[in-house]
């Protein structure tokens, strides 16, 4: 459903609104200096709890906490008076903490951990992968690897981070006397987690030398149409499978690089369709082509003068996708392709989500699958029943609620954003806290009282929350978790009728709804090989962030640093692609005459404790 | 005059005078159209015993042809085909195919001193199955063969695109 709106409002909110001029520069800014804040924030949190030998499990925050902790202390930051920049502002993205499978979508209430335990009490706990046994128990273990999704917006401009992080078994150096890894993280995760970095790095540097992009080294120049000298979505998506693939890892469905506005940076992807969508997004149908193309009987079938008649049909179907876009009954801008132009004044998240394929017994498919809410559906005794804690309103719906509870919740989310909101935020209690000071001294952290009133609150929240989903004026953000499905069980499923219908539950951008189009495969079809034995859940690596380009310089509004590892993998040297990368990199390093990109940094001590900040520094 | 159900209203005999001169005119119509006649000098004639308004409108050749005021008129028709109707005309023409078949067949095995031959058996089963198989792949068996080509590669080489030089790769720092 479309909302009609007048061309003169669409021109504002789509177009002026979205010039980078400086005060909107500044905004982005703000908003990248409060989401590292708070990335810190957190980290220092699971540091000191689970990187020190010293406290026993009861000192220990659970990831629950830890989500409600970091939302706090965004909050607190955010009410904080910047001044003239106090418009609208808000959490775009409650904090997550994605362990190990999970990829997206786990931010537990408060209360909400009994629950879930008690939702699967008939789960086998041998059966059970890593991430979701973490997941259960609520706490972090040593091995895990912790994707902390943060965000934020200052009147609409958003800024995202998501890092991975790694809970090591930890030592005390002998040498400064404090605790520290006692080792890299190795294999499969470090594989995925290095490459997640890496690309992230490249990707933003070629966003940057969008602005120049003369200086673009020719080997990557040559990957565009005529060997033009322009950051297209051909070359950011041949450049990031390149770097993928040496260290022979694979993009989960999902990932993407595109482009964000003004109230409109992907949070609602799937149920709002934009409008001149740009960006690179990777699904599993990319996956089959590619797979496709590693047969030489099809590249011979190709390049041969005579086609066989399947052929012909297989192309046609595969030219449906361009056809959507340029025919003129249903012209659509929000479907997606390869085949436009980064320019300098356009804002863009990075978003990366990898797996490594060392452990993966044969040739696979990688995909994700939805937890469900629903007990009953997990028979295999391999999953976990989840509670969804993310909603968006769609304004789009209206309804006269009957419930007190349910009105009541409705009135308290209009008044929140357009972005996620969790049922804590819309606690009276909630809000009373993020007006007191910022605690800083993680020791002193203690909110027993306030998370339990939180917890009684979010009880009414949860009844009113039902209704509301129930007539679908708000939709819930899932959890996914990314599995691996042998080509072999795909190519063997009966599907005699084909693509007959698409999966309503799950969002994906518009034009990817069905997942395989050449073997006619639809995502309902694909959820029911999940069941499967062979289908394997793998540890998946993330890593996102917000680069704003303007013509002279480019802000990365979001930065983290890289975690401890070590793999086996690296770049191949003498591959041209690779030569382009290491150019590139080496670009950006060049103050004088490279690409300039400046990493915003976080708020100072000084800031985060004062009621006004300063910010000149 | 009296109306339809009035009491004093002389029914059958309307009712008789109607149906008469309805098919007094229809009469005329044929005779005139040279249905009912086996000359076939007549005019847009055509024997009776081929005539089918149905099969003409299946065949998509149906003129219609009315009369309108006594005068014959070339109208637009109301007269359409049932699905029914046209499935049953599908099948029938598939029989006098087959029938004209077996009528060659029967004749040929006569000539080549079948004694049992009959030209007038109306026993299709007899004849030989003309089905062709459709040999030609289908889009999808086509996408399958060149995966399962993938797959068997597979299973022969190492699976791994990635590229182990001397050093790997080390990256962050141990302390927290």
């Amino acid at each position: 459903m479309s909302i009609a709106i007048s061309e003169q409002d669409t021109n504002l909110l789509l177009t002026t609104k979205n010039v980078l001029e400086d005060t909107v520069l500044d905004k982005y800014q703000l908003a990248g200096k409060i989401t590292q804040t708070t990335l810190q924030y957190i980290t220092s949190l699971i540091n000191s709890c689970y990187h020190d030998n010293n406290k026993d499990e009861n000192q220990l925050f659970s990831i629950s906490q830890l989500c409600f902790l970091a939302d706090l202390f965004m909050n607190q930051l955010l009410n904080k008076d910047f001044k003239g920049k106090t418009l609208e502002k808000g959490i775009a993205f409650p904090c997550s903490i994605d362990i190990d499978e999970i990829s997206n979508g786990w931010s537990p209430e408060l209360g909400d951990t009994t629950f879930m335990q008690e939702k699967n009490r008939d789960a086998v706990e041998k059966n059970l992968s890593s991430g979701i046994k973490s997941s259960l128990k609520n706490f972090l273990s040593v091995g895990d690897l912790a994707k902390i999704t943060l965000g934020c917006h200052i009147d609409g401009y958003t800024s995202q981070i998501t890092h991975t992080l790694c809970v090591y078994p930890t030592e005390v150096n002998s040498a400064t006397g404090l605790a520290q890894a006692s080792g890299p993280l190795l294999g499969a995760k470090a594989d995925a987690a290095a490459i997640a970095h890496i690309a992230k790095e490249v990707v933003v540097n070629l966003l940057a030398s969008a602005a120049s992009p003369e200086k673009l080294p020719e080997s990557l120049r040559a990957i565009n149409v005529n060997g033009e000298a322009k950051v297209t979505g051909h070359l950011i998506r041949k450049v990031v499978n390149h770097l993928v693939e040496s260290y022979n890892c694979a993009l989960v469905p999902g990932s993407k690089i595109r482009r964000i506005r003004r109230f409109l940076a992907g949070q609602n992807e799937g149920v709002v369709a934009e409008r001149e969508f740009k960006g690179c997004v990777w699904y599993e149908s990319d996956q089959e082509t590619a797979f496709l193309n590693k047969s030489h009987q099809y590249q011979k079938d190709l390049n041969s003068n005579e086609q066989s008649k399947a052929l012909t049909l297989l192309q046609n179907s595969e030219n449906t996708h361009e056809n959507k876009q340029k025919s003129a009954f249903i012209y659509d801008s929000a479907i997606a392709t390869d085949s436009f132009t980064v320019l300098p004044g356009e804002v863009y998240l990075v978003d990366l989500k990898i797996v490594s394929l060392s452990e993966t017994p044969e040739l696979g498919l990688i995909s994700v699958e939805t937890l469900s809410e629903f007990s009953g559906t997990t028979a295999t005794g391999r999953n976990m029943t989840v509670r969804n804690s993310q909603f968006i309103r769609d304004f789009t719906q209206l309804k006269d609620l009957k419930l007190r509870a349910s009105r009541e919740c409705l009135a308290k989310m209009d008044k929140q954003s357009v972005y996620p909101v969790k049922l804590t935020y819309l606690s009276d209690e909630y809000q009373k806290l993020t007006q007191s000071p910022i605690e800083l001294n993680l020791q002193n952290i203690n909110y027993t009282e306030e998370q339990a009133i939180i917890t009684k609150e979010n009880l009414k929240s949860r009844m009113g929350m039902n209704e509301i989903m129930d007539n679908f004026l708000a939709t819930s953000k899932a959890v996914q978790i990314v599995k691996y499905i042998p080509w072999e069980l795909i190519v063997n499923l009966s599907n005699p009728e084909g693509v007959k219908s698409i999966d309503a539950v799950n969002p994906t951008l518009p034009g990817f709804e069905i997942p395989l189009p050449k073997l006619n495969i639809s995502a309902l079809k694909l959820k029911s090989l999940f069941k499967h034995a062979d289908t394997i859940p793998l540890p998946v690596a993330r890593e996102a962030c917000t680069v704003a380009i303007t013509d002279d310089l480019t802000y990365k509004l979001t930065h983290s640093e890289p975690i401890y590892l070590n793999s086996n993998f690296e770049l191949n040297p003498l591959e041209s692609l690779t030569q382009g990368v290491y150019q590139l990199v080496e670009l950006a390093k060049d103050s004088r005459f490279g690409i300039k990109v400046r990493t915003v940094k976080p708020l100072s001590d000084k800031a985060i404790r004062s009621e006004v900040p300063d910010m000149t520094d | 005059m009296p109306s339809k159900n009035s009491v004093n209203r002389p029914k059958q005999l309307a009712n008789n005078a109607k149906k008469q001169r309805k098919a007094h005119q229809k009469t005329i119509f044929r005779n005139e159209y040279g249905l009912n006649s086996k000359n076939s000098a007549v005019r847009g004639a055509r024997a009776r015993s081929d005539y089918s308004t149905q099969l003409e409108i299946y065949k998509n050749e149906y003129k219609s042809l009315e009369v309108h005021h006594g005068r014959l008129t070339n109208l637009l028709s109301s007269k359409s085909l049932s699905k029914k109707r046209s499935q049953k005309i599908d099948r029938n023409l598939k029989y006098v195919q087959k029938r004209q078949l077996l009528k060659e067949h029967m004749k040929q095995e006569k000539d080549n001193g079948n004694p049992n031959a009959n030209i007038y058996s109306t026993d299709i089963s007899v004849l030989p199955s003309s089905k062709v198989k459709d040999e030609s792949l289908k889009p999808i068996e086509v996408v399958k063969s060149y995966i399962n080509e993938v797959i068997a590669n597979g299973k022969q080489q190492s699976l791994s695109t990635g590229f182990i030089g001397t050093n790997g790769t080390s990256l962050g720092k141990a302390t927290f």
